[in-house]
């Protein structure tokens, strides 16, 4: 009896002494990362005064991806908040207490939009800084400048912070922003709009998170669809497509599904724009729709 | 030769509650019989609330990814409340078929009944789906579960209030209960309270049941009753942690955004399913944790013999004190650090490290004093049996009476062993 309890205390102690240094490896990478700091030169960028509505719709689409997370008056909120995993905080964006409105200067709005890097030159948490870097000057001074105009809110939050299980996943999922970003490239030269293949590849450059680079659709839960010639599409027009975006409904007539294809955010597109996107799709090499769980 | 000075095991315990039998204590019966019937009747109401009240905070998304359906995952968690329910209505069967007659375990068997049924009920009752009789009837339950729950520690085990004054706070609880849930507009009502105030009164009335229940152990009890209490300890520690685990994690009643999709790819689903599943373990392990409370009452009722649990509820006894001292002294050591690295080096970051080297530094002293503490509180006597028979031994060289020598031993092998029954057998 005394040999079993001898062996069973060993195995517990191997298990632990592993356990302790799995924990401690993952501690010291992910923390490394964590704190790295990125110094970048941010450029400059001239606000357009006026920020009435345009002709395009791209910077109203961009808005609306900001409100899915800062909520609908850009006062922020608290995402996922979980002692294991960890705490998701979108930041208040206004000019109340608690907001980034008041201190953020266009360079401050720059740094966090196009490279991803917080005051402290450490990368954001899952802020996709790495899309907005495809922003043109035009696009992203519309928004930086509309966001500064938003009325005052006071919502103050925690910070953002990962928990234990929430750094394992930070070893599987590139979600510190700053990793993702070559803050050296040259800027790409603002698209001319239009009804062009061109023009529609830069507006598209926010449907990879679910399409997949290729736009063939990806594998998991939630994941977009196959949207290359022949794939989840083949049988739409150009009219279905746009009907689709502004309305939520197929040509089948079923519904797209809201919580994952929301018309809030593409009904905001300009009928030319829909166009451009949908002629940049057709454009696409075909490629094969990849089995995802839901199906 | 029985001893019979304290009340011995397989007698009803109450005191206050035994004297009529007959009709009264069959209305009794009934009438705990129809307490069950309407919290079963309540709970079946409520399903169909709750089920869409569940259904609309789904994390769609996650249950995809975990290949579980909304409804599947709703019937869990509402099969989790039943099971719940029937398990402390089914404790107290076993409770009122066992002791059909004590007035007190009638008492114990009611609270449990209700206790089982009022956090379905409670969440039932916040829905706007249902009707408003229903919200009154589920009201009155959740009142007279609060209600005998804080009256039940009072008087376990001997059905007294003791000490006396007691039974002016159990009024004033009876008071508060009623405004909160009848009247929670009223200014005397807790629940237009500041939090604070809220928290206070709630710390005052458990802590006064936790205190009572400790004097009676040390000033009232006999030997039975003492186990008895121990049982009822084990209880209440786990209806105590159970709650504070659950307020303690950063998530409980905070409003969480809904999770975009874009997010939702973004992150992973792995961190979601994460959070979702830490999430329903912890609301699980809640509800279950809540079946100790039920269990200890029943054992403390019925079985109090059956098992040793000493060692048990001394482990139970220090490391709830213990979890509950460190967590204190944590939260107040980050809040001192925390000012204190702020004022000296202008960021506060490293006051969390300070306050876990602290924790480490007193964890094995506070464990220390308060394995002292308790076994002065509780087990004196154990530890003490040495200097107990010592003193026996040298009182017996002036005692002559007989009877007083019979008594002084009865009472030294009660003392010190706690046996059920003593028998003394002379040579005449």
């Amino acid at each position: 009896m005394g040999k079993v309890f001898k062996w069973v205390g060993i195995i517990l102690a191997v298990i632990l002494g592993l356990g302790i240094v799995a924990i401690s490896y993952i501690y010291i990478v992910t923390e490394a990362r964590l704190k790295k700091t990125y110094t970048v030169e941010v450029e400059s960028l001239e606000l357009p005064a006026d920020i009435s509505p345009l002709e395009r719709g791209y910077p109203q689409v961009i808005l609306s991806v900001c409100r899915d997370c800062h909520g609908l008056n850009y006062a922020g909120q608290v995402m996922e908040d979980d002692s294991m995993a960890g705490r998701l905080v979108a930041p208040n964006l206004t000019r109340g207490k608690g907001g980034v409105g008041a201190e953020f200067t266009t360079a401050d709005w720059l740094r966090v939009l196009r490279h991803g890097i917080d005051e402290d030159g450490t990368s954001l948490i899952v802020m996709p800084a790495d899309i907005f870097a495809h922003l043109s000057d035009a696009d992203l001074g519309y928004v930086i400048a509309y966001l500064q105009s938003v009325p005052p809110v006071d919502n103050e939050l925690p910070e953002t912070r990962l928990g234990p299980m929430g750094r394992v996943f930070l070893l599987q999922q590139p979600i510190l922003v700053a990793e993702l970003i070559d803050h050296n490239a040259p800027r790409p030269p603002d698209p001319e709009p239009g009804v062009s293949v061109e023009y529609g590849r830069y507006l598209t450059s926010l449907c990879v998170s679910c399409h997949g680079e290729d736009f063939a659709g990806g594998e998991q839960v939630g994941a977009g669809l196959n949207l290359t010639p022949g794939g989840d599409l083949a049988n739409w027009t150009e009219a279905d497509f746009i009907q689709a975006m502004r309305t939520g409904k197929r040509p089948d007539n079923r519904d797209l599904d809201q919580e994952m294809m929301p018309v809030r955010i593409t009904g905001q597109f300009s009928d030319d724009e829909l166009r451009a996107i949908w002629l940049f799709l057709q454009s696409l090499p075909p490629r094969e729709s990849r089995p995802t769980l839901e199906s | 030769m029985t001893n019979s000075r304290r009340v011995p095991a397989g007698q009803p315990v109450s005191k206050l509650f035994t004297g009529k039998r007959g009709r009264l204590i069959s209305a009794a019966r009934l009438f705990l019989i129809l307490i069950a019937f309407i919290v079963l009747v309540l709970f079946a109401a409520g399903i169909p609330p709750r089920f869409s009240q569940e259904l609309s905070n789904i994390d769609r998304l996650t249950l995809l990814d975990i290949g579980l359906s909304s409804n599947a995952y709703v019937s869990i968690v509402l099969g989790v409340d039943l099971l719940v329910v029937l398990a402390h209505l089914g404790i107290a069967a076993v409770i009122l078929w066992q002791r059909p007659d004590d007035w007190l375990a009638l008492f114990v068997a009611f609270t449990l009944v209700l206790n089982g049924g009022s956090l379905p009920i409670a969440a039932a009752a916040s829905s706007t789906e249902l009707h408003p009789f229903w919200v009154f009837l589920d009201n009155s339950v959740i009142y007279l579960s609060l209600l005998s729950s804080v009256v039940l520690l009072y008087v376990f085990p001997d059905g007294r209030f003791v000490p006396s004054w007691t039974r002016w706070l159990a009024v004033a609880w009876a008071a508060f209960t009623l405004l909160a849930m009848f009247y929670p507009a009223s200014p005397l009502s807790l629940t237009s309270w500041p939090v604070f105030l809220q928290f206070l009164v709630l710390l005052a009335w458990s802590g006064v049941a936790i205190s009572v229940q400790v004097y009676r152990y040390q000033n009232v009890s006999g030997p039975v009753q003492r186990q008895q209490t121990k049982w009822a300890l084990v209880g209440l520690s786990a209806a105590v942690v159970g709650p504070i685990f659950l307020l303690l994690q950063p998530e409980a009643g905070a409003q969480t955004g809904a999770v975009s999709n874009l997010l939702y790819q973004r992150v992973g689903p792995g961190f979601f399913t994460m959070t979702f599943l830490s999430d329903l373990s912890r609301s699980t392990l809640f509800r279950l944790g809540t079946m100790f409370f039920p269990v200890s009452f029943a054992i403390a009722i019925l079985r109090y013999r059956l098992w040793d649990i000493d060692v048990l509820i001394n482990r139970t006894l220090v490391y709830t004190t213990l979890t509950g001292v460190l967590l204190l002294i944590y939260f107040l050591s980050v809040f001192v650090f925390e000012s204190l690295f702020q004022l000296v080096l202008g960021q506060g970051e490293f006051a969390v490290v300070a306050s876990t080297l602290a924790i480490a530094a007193v964890f094995n002293p506070l464990r220390g004093r308060i394995q002292q503490f308790i076994d002065r509180s509780f087990y004196r006597h154990k530890y003490d049996a040495l200097q107990i028979m010592a003193s026996f031994s040298h009182g017996l060289r002036d005692e002559v009476d007989l009877d007083q020598l019979c008594e002084r031993l009865k009472s030294v092998v009660e003392e010190t062993m706690q046996p059920e029954t003593v028998w003394l057998w002379m040579k005449e």
